[in-house]
């Protein structure tokens, strides 16, 4: 492997996501859009007939999940209650219906579900006022993981929306456009999606406990890139967080976790295209994707920065050379017997402790030495041998064989192709997956959310302040100590400093977090929490 | 990564054999569109005019487009597609995936009748194409549908929809 390649390996390590933020012009200034968080949002939901949710289905806990999910990782909040109206309008209450009627036929044509979102100019911001989500009610949808687009998965993508936040355009967050109906991934978010989420409805913490990074983005170090993708990789887990550059070629990646991180940016010229992340919100201007694709501080010795709680690191300047390398991979997939190529809509999945066979194709890959792929992050080897070539309809591909270990980390990496002068990525394509789904309370069908009802589990548990760096956030805290059994979950959390459990990543959290588990839908069921003498907390079920 | 419009128009074809792109937005293919659109133009936009439609539930912005050539369906002159989504006063309504136009763009649309009738632009953002010109001053069709990325001349495109169509028996 070739010092670059090497040196992204273990600098640029990359479950990546991406969001993108929502920006309006008013006036002279760039503004995002984003709810009030002062009262908690309303959110109404129609399951009424006629509609085409499967018979046995859960949609009213769908939905209430996606929405869960989002509001535990950031200031906003949610209540639910049933629909008085049936149709997508301006009506000023935000509704998720599936009600078949002419208007959400017309509404959601073309789309397994849709989101109109409103806003208003109020104080120089925009502020939106209501967000309705049509399910296609020409289309079948369904919980129970058969015959139908699974709701879950829809209304996790779609509450991105509700939100204000545009699409993502890193392959495999959930604010990702395009997946495969099968891949039911979007039912959890991504760090990416959490940032995001995070940066529009700040914590009171978030601004201390978070950093932010920013930057320029210059053709030849003068000429200024507008809609360039530029995304920070936090080297030591690799996780990715995105922005898209704008006048002048600026950037801003906010709610970052602190940790050091490298940068680089690419244009927007596939796997994810302009189109896919701009509905107008950038305006009339075109993408510039007349640049190549580098790290600042250069694709040989990319600069790693720190990023501190409460700091932004700024200045970040990256400078990639103008033009066209010709060296563009727009597609992976995996390959059943490492000959013959197949192509994913979305990311791959490899299974921890498994090995598979990478295809990376596009422009330029046949150029590309057999030790020219690399996919981010600890724990994937890519194999220099046993290297399989063609071409696919006219565009070349290579099958790679990678392992991955049984102690990866699990998420989005990005896979990194060098053919010497030149590197390309197709950043977040590769997904490292748990080889053992979290064990039951963490993964089932139905996120219970606990809090406001529940009190803060500070008030129930005096818990000593964090020690190292005393930011406990996304990714921080203590590990879950084992993965329990089928009907119990322990959590060590000696070291929070107050607050909540984050039993999505088994980690601890802030203590602005409502307590979010996953739990079986089944409300005979009861949930108990208890403190042991150890500072374990028992949760049993 | 970088562009190359050959590549990446091969990209097109390759992916059209292969894939199976789902989303929320429901992928079409280019036999899709050429078969399912009451017609399809090459046209320009003249005139994008945001309005709340007869109700006063939705903002659709209507879309006026200058026909350049009819592809398929009845020859015209003048296209008005509507869309939802736009500014009326200090109201946006924004709805993403749909296409937006913008004044003096040059398209491929794909045109179809939706449930209430409405003019619309076929599969979302996918019955949208935008005709750009490359180095050489050619003449292409670029956009995304639902076999992936489109790239490829504009001449080409316009045969390939037209043998599709006529495949369909349209």
């Amino acid at each position: 492997m070739r010092a670059r390649v090497w040196l992204v390996l273990v600098l640029a390590t990359c479950p990546a996501q991406a969001y993108s933020r929502p920006r309006f012009q008013i006036g002279p200034n760039v503004k995002q859009s984003r709810w009030p968080t002062t009262v908690a949002t309303l959110v109404t939901v129609n399951v009424e007939p006629p509609n085409s949710i499967v018979p046995g289905s859960q949609p009213l806990a769908a939905v209430r999940n996606a929405f869960e999910m989002r509001a535990a990782y950031s200031a906003i909040k949610f209540n639910f209650q049933p629909a008085i109206f049936e149709n997508v309008a301006h009506d000023g209450t935000s509704l998720v219906t599936f009600r078949d009627t002419l208007e959400n036929r017309s509404a959601a044509s073309g789309f397994g579900a849709a989101t109109f979102f409103w806003f208003t100019i109020s104080g120089g911001e925009p502020v939106v006022t209501e967000s309705d989500v049509v399910f296609n009610p020409a289309l079948p949808h369904t919980t129970t993981g058969a015959g139908g687009f699974d709701i879950e998965n829809l209304a996790g993508h779609e509450v991105t929306h509700f939100l204000s936040l545009e699409h993502s355009a890193v392959i495999g967050s959930t604010g990702f456009p395009n997946f495969d109906a099968a891949d039911l991934s979007r039912r959890s978010l991504e760090l990416d999606d959490l940032a995001g989420t995070e940066f529009l409805y700040p914590f009171v913490d978030t601004a201390v406990r978070t950093g932010r990074m920013s930057g320029t983005l210059l053709k030849g170090g003068t000429a200024a890139v507008f809609g360039g993708h530029v995304v920070a990789l936090r080297a030591s887990d690799g996780v990715a967080v995105s922005d898209v550059s704008v006048t002048g070629g600026q950037w801003r990646i906010d709610a970052l976790p602190p940790g050091t991180y490298t940068v680089y940016a690419e244009p927007f010229d596939g796997p994810c295209y302009p189109f896919m992340v701009d509905d107008g919100i950038y305006g009339s201007t075109a993408f510039d994707t007349s640049f190549l694709t580098q790290f600042a501080g250069g694709n040989d010795t990319p600069t790693v920065y720190a990023v501190s709680a409460g700091a932004e690191t700024a200045g970040v300047a990256i400078t990639p050379p103008s033009g066209s390398s010709g060296l563009n991979p727009t597609s992976l997939g995996l390959s059943a017997d490492g000959t013959t190529p197949a192509f994913a809509p979305a990311q791959v999945g490899v299974t921890q402790g498994t090995s598979a066979f990478l295809v990376v194709s596009g422009s330029g890959i046949a150029a590309v030495p057999n030790n020219g792929i690399a996919i981010s992050g600890p724990g994937v080897a890519v194999s220099a041998t046993g290297i399989a070539r063609g071409v696919n309809g006219g565009t070349p591909y290579m099958i790679v064989p990678v392992t991955v270990d049984a102690n990866a980390p699990p998420g989005l990496r990005s896979v990194f192709a060098d053919d010497g002068p030149n590197l390309g990525v197709v950043s977040g394509g590769f997904e490292v997956r748990r080889a053992a789904p979290l064990p039951g309370l963490l993964r089932n069908d139905a996120v219970f959310q606990l809090a406001p009802t529940t009190p803060a589990l500070s008030t129930i548990f005096p818990l000593r302040p964090v020690g190292a760096d005393g930011v406990p956030g996304i990714g921080e805290g203590i590990r879950r100590a084992d993965d329990g059994t089928s009907d119990d979950d322990d959590f060590y959390v000696p070291e929070i400093p107050s607050g909540y459990i984050d039993a999505d990543v088994g980690v601890a959290a802030d203590v602005t977090r409502p307590l979010v588990f996953y739990m079986l839908s089944d409300s005979a069921l009861t949930i108990r929490i208890e403190k042991t003498v150890s500072g374990r907390i028992q949760i049993t079920y | 990564m970088h562009r190359s419009r050959r590549i990446i128009v091969a990209i097109a074809f390759a992916i059209t054999a292969s894939s199976v792109v789902a989303s929320t937005l429901l992928p079409l293919k280019l036999d899709d569109l050429a078969t399912r659109a009451e017609s399809i133009v090459v046209a320009t936009v003249a005139d994008v005019t945001p309005r709340f439609n007869d109700a006063h539930t939705l903002i659709v912005s209507d879309v006026s487009l200058a026909v350049d050539e009819t592809v398929a369906g009845a020859s015209v002159s003048y296209l008005t597609v509507s869309e939802y989504g736009g500014r009326v006063g200090d109201v946006e309504l924004v709805v993403p995936g749909l296409p937006r136009f913008e004044l003096g763009e040059r398209v491929v649309l794909f045109v179809c009748r939706d449930a209430l009738g409405l003019a619309r632009t076929c599969g979302a953002s996918q019955g949208r194409l935008r005709v750009v010109e490359d180095a050489g001053g050619a003449l292409r069709a670029v956009g995304m549908t639902g076999d992936g990325p489109v790239d490829e001349p504009l001449v080409s495109l316009k045969a390939r929809v037209r043998s599709l169509r006529a495949g369909a028996g349209r």
